[in-house]
């Protein structure tokens, strides 16, 4: 596992600049601020509709033109320029902790590349780490110069506890929060399942993206034939004999819970995506662009 | 079926020791690793689906547990030394074998085998066929086993495979503490055996054809005249019927005389050949007739003395006995020489000192008469004869002393307890000679001191003395079997150069000598040569059996019959092999996990 110091080095920085620039050259046309919120304000620039005023309103963008010539009180309504929110959830239970690079790095990583492209985006960046709870957060962030903030709170960040995605959402959306693009970097390893806790983002009316992160030998275990598998979260023992057809059905297992959630995120129209810790992140943030679900 | 083990109660104790240790091991078997994984929930999920599964995973563990049991409990059954036998067989009898391994048993039998493989096949199926916790002994007419301690059957089959033929000619019936036991007596009938009474024999004999040499010498011929030689050799017809023998006589320098002689059923003939052929040294004989059956006596071999004059030199101030009898043999070319002019430097084969002793030894052999000394009471021949207890060395061979007188004697120059032949009743030594290195005779007495000279032995006497210290390569005759010869630590080799394995005791070499032959044994310089011949009538004779059908009691095997060759046990590698599939069909199922 590398440690605090090194995980955000030079290199990583270069591979942040490049990924921004190409991030650019994918997603044609975007622009800071330019994510629109649904809204219909009475502020803004552009011009989006009018409406029938209502007694009491402000006067100030009654057309007066439109008046003169139908009589009747119109105001002129304009769309909300408004920043995209970006939730980025990292998980930091104990069992990010495993493996060589550690799924904890990697998603620190992730989360740092998505931040970086997302304060340059202009888009209010907020990071969370969770695990049987919220454990830290940096709140909303925007611009450049946010990128060192937040570099410097993933690197703060250390796995503890078990994972419980639920207590995390709940904890996290309990206070108001705008709507907005909630990006959940985690192994999904929760004893009480994700749906809950994806049905309470939905709730919510949160977009998201989850990124599910496993170790290659978390789906391809190397075992002897008998083995005391130890839960890293839990620290429970099982005793286990291993056989060929036990491999197998675990292999499947593990397929299983990984199209489950591929299945609930498309189902709701979310983006999903799952690496293994030995991909280059950059390929997976690529990946992420490709799906054109980040940036917008 | 019953299973014998050797040692039924250790064998349990070890199978309850090794079942015991499988299962300890079992039990202790060391914890699994621990390997750290992320999180169990999968690993939960998967397993709860399995769980119905578990009571296979606990049969999979109790069979391995079984296999293991089963390995362990076979590998100490094979151990010990397990043996499957009938019910029929449950009746428990010891049994005793006396088996006559003669000379004649070494005859061949219609079938090509001998009557030793014969009597050996019989033993041998009646060990096979005892019950295993039988208590079994075998015993020899030769003495080749001494052990009178009953073992199981195995062991008393390695005992039977142990024995041989002897040749001996020194059987016996052995000594037994029978206690109920079956006792059989297997044997020809051929050897003059005493069986005691109510001994249950078992007759392997068949008659068979043979002509063997009896007899082979080789003398001087009577031709005064001449030195040549002639060879004497008794044949012996041991069959049933007339036989067309063909004897022939050759040498090692390829000279071969042949002669046919008619000889009747079982009667002897001698054949004299005439051996001025042949320069001396080795000659071997051999007869040859139809069907013989046993090959051992056809063979003899002999050494032949050399037909060359002796250089002999006569030191003496004038002894007329002596010049007269050496000049009378043919064999000798004699110079006289008179003390006074004797000279050192000169080196005939053989000197004579006629009451003369020379400053420094002789490098030659020489034979000396000393001069008399110490008066001597006169004394029979009775008592010479009688005290002479080396009356067998070839010195003396044919040398009567029955009228001797001497008067006075003289000590010899060496003495030791091998080196006298000829003593008086005070054990004064009289004739005393060196057997090794450059032989030496000394006579201790003077033979005008005596009425040797007169006697008629004298020129005998003489001439055994003159060949014998000459006689470098003397041969020592004798019979097949263990021999002992006076050289220590001598190598010993066959006519065809075939080294024999030797052993050494009390400054005697000794070897085993299976069959006729001629062995030279050698030691530095020394040299000893071992005709070894089968030249007795008693083997010769292969036919005159005192066995026949009535005498034949308790016969329950029809010594005919083919006979099972089975020697050993093999149900323990049985068991080996089914511990190996064992090990195997585990390794197989719990490690190569074909069956999960």
């Amino acid at each position: 596992m590398e440690s605090k110091e090194t995980l955000f080095d030079d290199d990583f920085l270069k591979k942040l600049e490049y990924l921004n620039l190409v991030s650019k050259q994918m997603v044609p046309g975007h622009l800071h601020g330019e994510h629109r919120s649904k809204q219909k304000t009475s502020s803004g620039i552009e011009f989006s509709d009018y409406r029938e005023y209502v007694s009491g309103e402000d006067t100030k963008n009654v057309d007066w033109r439109t008046f003169l010539r139908l009589e009747k009180l119109l105001l002129r309504v304009f769309e909300e320029e408004a920043d995209l929110p970006i939730y980025i959830f990292v998980d930091s239970s104990k069992s990010m902790n495993c493996g060589e690079p550690s799924k904890f790095d990697y998603a620190r990583k992730i989360a740092a590349a998505m931040c970086y492209v997302g304060l340059l985006n202009q888009d209010r960046v907020n990071v969370i780490g969770f695990n049987d709870g919220v454990d830290n957060q940096l709140s909303a962030r925007r611009g450049k110069s946010q990128v060192w903030n937040t570099f410097r709170f993933l690197e703060g960040m250390t796995t503890q506890g078990t994972t419980s995605m639920v207590r995390s959402f709940k904890g996290f959306f309990s206070s108001r929060r705008r709507r907005g693009l909630v990006v959940v970097i985690s192994d999904f390893l929760d004893p009480s399942g994700f749906e809950r806790a994806f049905d309470m983002l939905r709730h919510y009316r949160q977009d998201l993206f989850a990124v599910h992160i496993y170790e290659v030998e978390e789906r391809e275990p190397i075992l002897p034939d008998e083995v005391l598998l130890k839960d890293a979260e839990l620290g429970s023992i099982e005793r286990v004999k291993i056989t060929p057809s036990l491999m197998s059905a675990y292999r499947k297992v593990f397929d299983a819970h990984s199209e489950a959630l591929e299945n609930y995120c498309k189902k709701n129209g979310w983006g999903y995506i799952t690496t293994s810790t030995e991909k280059p992140f950059e390929d997976l943030i690529l990946q992420v662009f490709r799906q054109g679900r980040f940036l917008k | 079926m019953n299973l014998f083990l050797a040692n039924p109660i250790f064998t349990g104790l070890l199978t309850v020791a090794s079942l015991l240790a499988v299962g300890v091991l079992y039990w202790i078997k060391p914890p699994p690793p621990t390997v750290l994984i992320s999180s169990s929930l999968l690993w939960t999920r998967l397993l709860r689906e399995r769980k119905k599964s578990s009571l296979m995973d606990r049969l999979r563990w109790l069979l391995s547990l079984i296999i293991a049991c089963a390995i362990a409990v076979l590998l100490v059954t094979a151990s010990g030394a397990p043996e499957l036998f009938s019910q029929e067989e449950s009746e428990i009898g010891n049994m005793i074998i006396v088996i006559d391994n003669s000379g004649t048993m070494a005859a061949l039998r219609k079938d090509g085998s001998t009557r030793w493989d014969h009597a050996v096949r019989v033993a041998r199926s009646f060990f096979l066929e005892a019950h295993p916790s039988a208590e079994c002994l075998i015993l020899d007419t030769s003495g080749q086993l001494v052990s009178r301690l009953r073992t199981n059957k195995w062991r008393a089959l390695e005992d039977l495979e142990n024995l041989t033929v002897s040749f001996e000619n020194n059987e016996y019936f052995p000594e037994f503490a029978d206690e109920g036991a079956r006792v059989v007596f297997i044997s020809d009938g051929v050897s003059p055996i005493t069986t005691p009474p109510g001994i249950e024999t078992i007759s392997v004999f068949e008659s068979a054809e043979n002509v063997g040499i009896t007899n082979l010498t080789i003398s001087q011929s009577l031709d005064e005249l001449s030195s040549s030689f002639r060879g004497l050799i008794q044949i012996t017809n041991g069959s049933l019927n007339s036989k067309e023998v063909a004897v022939r006589v050759s040498g090692l320098e390829g000279t071969a005389v042949r002669e046919s002689i008619t000889l009747e059923a079982r009667s002897s003939g001698l054949s004299d050949i005439d051996l001025s052929g042949f320069d001396g040294g080795p000659l071997r004989v051999s007869v040859t007739s139809v069907r013989d059956a046993f090959p051992l006596d056809d063979l003899a071999y002999i050494m032949m003395p050399s037909n060359s004059k002796f250089r002999i030199t006569l030191v003496t101030s004038g002894n007329l006995y002596l010049e007269t009898g050496l000049k009378a043999m043919p064999s000798v070319d004699l110079s006289i020489v008179r003390t006074e002019s004797y000279d050192p430097a000169i080196q005939p084969d053989l000197y004579i000192f006629d009451r003369f002793t020379p400053e420094v030894r002789s490098p030659v052999p020489t034979l000396t008469f000393l001069t008399s000394g110490t008066l001597m009471p006169e004394f029979s021949s009775q008592a010479i004869a009688g005290l002479n207890f080396l009356g067998s060395h070839p010195i003396l061979r044919g040398v009567t002393l029955s009228d001797l007188r001497v008067g006075e004697v003289s000590d010899p120059s060496f003495l030791s307890e091998n080196s006298q032949i000829l003593w008086g009743d005070v054990r004064t030594p009289l004739l005393v000679a060196k057997d090794f290195g450059i032989r030496e005779v000394q006579v201790g007495f003077s033979l005008d001191g005596s009425n040797f000279p007169l006697q008629p032995a004298f020129p005998i006497f003489l001439k055994n003395t003159i060949e014998w210290m000459l006689e470098s390569d003397v041969a020592t005759s004798s019979k097949p079997g263990r021999i002992g010869i006076p050289l220590d630590n001598a190598t010993v080799v066959d006519l065809e150069g075939t080294s024999i394995e030797t052993s050494s005791f009390d400054g005697q070499t000794i070897f085993q000598a299976s069959a006729p032959n001629l062995y030279s044994a050698s030691q530095e310089a020394d040299r000893l040569w071992i005709p070894v011949n089968l030249t007795n009538p008693d083997y010769t004779l292969i036919n005159e059996t005192k066995l026949n059908s009535e005498s034949v009691s308790g016969n329950s095997i029809n010594a005919s019959d083919e006979l099972p060759e089975q020697v050993k046990p093999r149900f323990w590698r049985l068991l080996v092999l089914i511990a190996l599939f064992l090990v195997f069909l585990e390794w197989v199922t719990y490690h190569r996990r074909v069956t999960v």
